[in-house]
């Protein structure tokens, strides 16, 4: 019997469309190197806490941002 | 000698100057320059960044938080109300805190702030439980609005954002003072050398705001200096009390028991 194989979805991550199999947020984001540190995310304008991120199931089509601090005057 | 302390938010402060982190030739020269400058307040800002860009955000982090200041957020090149609400919101996720320098601009050309969805956005935000200091224009009526709206801090701009011409409109700031002389008043954006900084202080301004006369001087730290010991000197003045200008000379040198040959008029 062959193992079924996942299909990825597609996602937009900080505008750009992007690809992936990994459907839990902290594993989508540690894929992209967001693993520790200062970081919030956004999906679909919803700002999503980092303690629902471990639990947190991703969905084709969803929109994502990831903002971090920088210099502001 | 030290002015006086100050609260903002309930927050006591020995330094009137906010600076800000942006536009250094280096993150070192940042940093020396807001030791320099002895503020307890830098402003900072949150944006997008790619993936593999991730360490940026977390380094720039690293630095600030060493220096332990408050941050103060803000909601720069928002030009709606509900763009600058959102961005609030996840500067308080991200930062921490329920600070947050209000902007909404109304105008690409000398980035004045839109003092309709500026009012708008602080009345949401304040509901929200955000603690905001509106960047504001020097408008009488519009910070009389964002006073009743709750606001205890207002920053009236003495000139456009990186314009460093100074107060352009002393009247208004100075207007601004007179009538709202419990609301905590910072001048932010358009000062360009320490002696602006001085004439807002002796205004009676409680703080000023700034970034790029620090951050593009030739020596942003020497520069920062400069900038504490104006802003103190011109707390000092304000709370020593200024003298009147009068139209009339009025000798210091005591004329009582002059020979009468030296008395005139």
């Amino acid at each position: 019997m062959q193992a079924e194989s996942i299909q990825p979805i597609s996602l937009i991550l900080n505008e750009q469309p992007i690809e992936t199999t990994s459907f839990n947020l902290q594993a989508f984001l540690a894929e992209h190197g967001w693993i520790e540190g200062r970081f919030v995310v956004v999906i679909n304008d919803n700002i999503i806490a980092k303690s629902a991120h471990p639990n947190y199931q991703l969905s084709a089509g969803d929109r994502i941002d990831v903002l971090s601090p920088i210099s502001g005057g | 000698m030290q002015a006086s302390d100050w609260t903002v938010y309930g927050q006591t402060l020995s330094s009137r100057l906010f600076i800000g982190t942006a536009l250094y030739p280096s993150p070192q020269v940042m940093c020396d320059a807001i030791k320099a400058s002895g503020a307890q307040v830098i402003t900072v800002s949150l944006r997008r960044q790619s993936a593999g860009q991730a360490n940026s955000g977390q380094q720039f982090w690293n630095m600030i938080e060493a220096l332990g200041c408050h941050l103060l957020p803000n909601t720069a090149g928002c030009y709606s109300a509900a763009e600058a609400i959102k961005t609030a919101h996840m500067a308080r996720e991200l930062f921490e805190t329920d600070w947050i320098k209000l902007e909404v601009l109304g105008d690409s050309f000398n980035l004045q702030p839109d003092p309709f969805a500026l009012l708008e956005a602080t009345k949401i935000l304040i509901a929200d439980g955000f603690k905001v200091f509106p960047y504001c224009t020097d408008d009488l009526v519009l910070c009389q609005k964002l006073a009743d709206a709750g606001c205890e801090v207002l920053m009236p701009w003495g000139a456009p954002i990186g314009t460093g011409q100074g107060l352009l409109n002393p009247y208004a700031l100075r207007t601004l003072r007179e009538r709202l002389p419990e609301m905590t008043l910072l001048v932010d954006a358009g000062i360009g050398k320490p002696s602006d900084a001085v004439q807002a202080m002796e205004l009676g301004y409680d703080g000023i705001l700034l970034n790029t006369a620090v951050a593009e001087a030739l020596e942003p730290a020497l520069m920062a200096e400069a900038f504490k010991q104006s802003i103190n000197a011109g707390r000092l003045a304000f709370e020593a009390g200024i003298m009147p200008k009068r139209d009339s000379a009025k000798p210091s040198t005591p004329t009582l028991d002059q020979p009468i040959w030296q008395q005139h008029g």
